[in-house]
């Protein structure tokens, strides 16, 4: 078995050559082991606060204050840039959704006005205090997802996404400031690998409705994510589930979630990342990320997995 | 004397007539050195005339006599005697840049080429030089920022420096050279997009220092960005001769020109998507240096580097 040093130094060789700096920490959620590199890194996490967001939402169904039924009323914002967005981002006519099935949008389609939406009903300030309140210090959110794109950076038309993507790039200051407050961690919502590890920990913790807010819908939806190009392609098969959360924005390329074995065995794993190359799309780094989450699974697995073989013999 | 204003004016006038300062200077000197107008013209070899003409216009310019002409014997004034060192100074400064200037324009003209630039091409420029009456010497060097911080810094007369092609005098089109023959379809930067699945090692485009430059450089590395290739797959390599053994034993390719791909014996394409042109022209600061590499030795350079016959 490789030592955790080798994985590390593997981890660099497979993240440089496509120009990403990322943080990874995996957690067994039985065990408790642990690994990170650059876990407690912060970054602004995009869509991963819908997660959040989620949990805060599912603890007012559960506290009573929010009915589950209840429509919501969505107005769509024709002027707003909606490229690349999910949903009813996408909607031009107005429609009319219940709270249960924003949520469903909001996890599993990523969608920004369905989340904004829920954020008119649980404020991005009462999402905050609940992370508080369930002892999650690795993450902090901060504002709406409209924010997200309303940046300026918007104006550049898509033959300028390498200029865009250059001004995401180039305006960072020191200590993870930056000029566009979107990409600040002091202004925008953000956190680390290690919160999310925590927050995934929190909401894999408990088997139904016990205590706080339906931890079984918020697993259910994040099995339900479609977009599934970053780390599902490396988990994705018969024998386990691969239940997650992407955040994408700028050259921050993200994915937080948990793979559940048919053995049983539990692995949270989050991977927040940079990247200094100037384009939008690219499918080499996404793989690379695939490629880091599995590396670090499969460390844990067979830690685990020797574990197991080595209990029986220690006891005799 | 003169006042302020007239000063500033007539300094105004020194500017415009420095030669004429100079000469003055030369002729004062001389006539405080000879003892006399006549024998500084007779020693000179200068018209009397316009040695009295030169003294007395430096006399009027400064509003002051330099030499008694009461007596039958030239008295040099007490102004005289102060100015005659540095009018001394002024007369030999004058006469070594002259000689300086001719060191250097009758000294053998060294230019700077590119790289690529064969033995035999350079002795065919020299030769060409020297039928129209230049000696000139040739170094070379794979760098075009060398190439243009040694004429900046005047280690050379003379260079062929790298400029976008719309201010180019010489033109090359670039391509990319391997060992596959692929006929003679452009290259396309998509078609080395790695793919993570099939995990192939990936094709890397190698540029040189030659072309390390913002409109060759800059543009291929947004275009590979484009093509969502990875940023090790087009990077500027220190050294041709690695880049050319990575180009023979794997999948890399270089770019470069025609010329060159054939020199090194690989299969060249011209580039697809968009055109990749080295520009040249010539920096020098000396006129007819340039007239002579931009139009005597425009069409043997032009071979020398892989030039395209386009109107510039």
């Amino acid at each position: 078995m490789r030592s955790w040093l080798e994985v590390e130094h593997e981890v660099r060789s497979i993240l440089t050559p496509v120009g990403l700096d990322a943080s990874v920490c995996a957690r067994d959620l039985s065990s408790r082991e642990e690994v990170s590199i650059a876990g407690d890194r912060v970054y602004p996490i995009a869509s991963l606060a819908k997660v959040a967001l989620a949990a805060a939402v599912l603890e007012r169904l559960q506290d009573g204050t929010l009915d589950r039924a209840t429509p919501v009323p969505l107005l769509p914002d024709l002027l707003a840039d909606s490229s690349g967005l999910a949903g009813t981002s996408q909607f031009r006519h107005p429609a009319v959704v219940a709270v249960e099935d924003l949520l469903y949008l909001s996890v599993a389609l990523s969608d920004n006005r369905a989340s904004d939406a829920l954020f008119d009903l649980v404020p991005p300030s009462d999402v905050q205090l609940f992370l508080v309140r369930m002892g999650i210090d690795g993450m902090t959110v901060r504002h709406r997802f409209s924010e997200l794109t309303s940046t300026g950076l918007e104006a550049l038309d898509d033959r300028d996404v390498g200029l865009r993507q250059s001004l995401v790039i180039g305006e960072r200051t020191a200590g993870g400031g930056h000029t566009v407050a979107q990409f600040d961690i002091s202004r925008a919502s953000s956190g680390t690998a290690r919160g999310m590890v925590e927050l995934l920990d929190l909401c894999w913790s408990d088997s139904g409705v016990e205590g706080g807010f339906d931890r079984h819908h918020l697993r259910t939806l994040m099995s339900q994510n479609v977009i599934r190009h970053r780390l599902a392609p490396e988990f994705d098969a018969d024998a386990t589930v691969w239940a997650s959360k992407t955040g994408s924005l700028g050259n921050l390329r993200h994915e937080a979630g948990v793979v559940t074995h048919d053995d049983g065995q539990q692995i949270a794993i989050a991977v927040l990342s940079a990247s200094s190359v100037r384009a939008a799309k690219q499918p080499a780094a996404e793989a690379a990320l695939g490629a880091v989450a599995r590396l670090v699974h499969e460390h844990l697995r067979v830690v685990a997995l020797r574990r197991r073989r080595d209990a029986p013999r220690r006891k005799s | 004397m003169l006042s302020n204003t007239e000063w500033a004016v007539s300094m105004l006038y020194d500017i415009v007539a420095a030669v004429d300062l100079i000469e003055a200077c030369r002729a004062f000197v001389a006539v405080h050195e000879f003892g006399g107008f006549s024998n500084a013209a007779a020693v000179t070899e200068v018209q009397q005339s316009v040695v009295s003409r030169r003294v007395a216009g430096l006399e009027r310019h400064l509003g002051n006599r330099l030499f008694e002409r009461s007596s039958r014997r030239v008295q040099t004034t007490a102004l005289g005697e102060s100015l005659v060192p540095m009018a001394q100074d002024l007369v030999r400064q004058a006469d070594r840049f002259d000689m300086y200037a001719r060191q250097l324009i009758d000294a053998p003209m060294t230019v700077a080429l590119p790289g690529n630039i064969s033995v035999i091409e350079s002795a065919g420029l020299a030769a060409a030089a020297r039928a129209a009456g230049t000696r000139l010497i040739v170094s070379r060097s794979g760098s075009a920022a060398e190439r243009h911080g040694d004429v900046r810094a005047s280690r050379v007369r003379a260079a062929l420096i790298a400029v976008p092609p719309d201010q180019a005098r010489w033109s090359v089109p670039l391509g990319v050279a391997g060992t596959e023959e692929r006929g003679v379809l452009p290259f396309l930067m998509e078609s080395i997009r790695p793919s993570p699945r099939t995990r192939t090692r990936t094709c890397r485009v190698l540029i040189q220092a030659e072309d390390d430059v913002p409109h060759i450089r800059d543009n291929l590395v947004r275009l590979a960005a484009r093509r969502a290739l990875t940023p090790e797959q087009c990077v500027v390599t220190s050294s041709l001769v690695d880049a050319v053994s990575d180009v023979l034993s794997g999948a890399d390719l270089l770019l470069c020109s025609q010329k060159e791909a054939t020199e090194f014996g690989l299969a060249w394409r011209p580039m697809g998507e968009m055109p990749i042109v080295r520009g040249y022209a010539v920096s020098a600061r000396i006129h007819e240096d340039r007239v002579l590499l931009e139009e005597q030795l425009f069409r043997l350079i032009g071979n020398c580097v892989g030039a395209v016959r386009e109107p510039s």
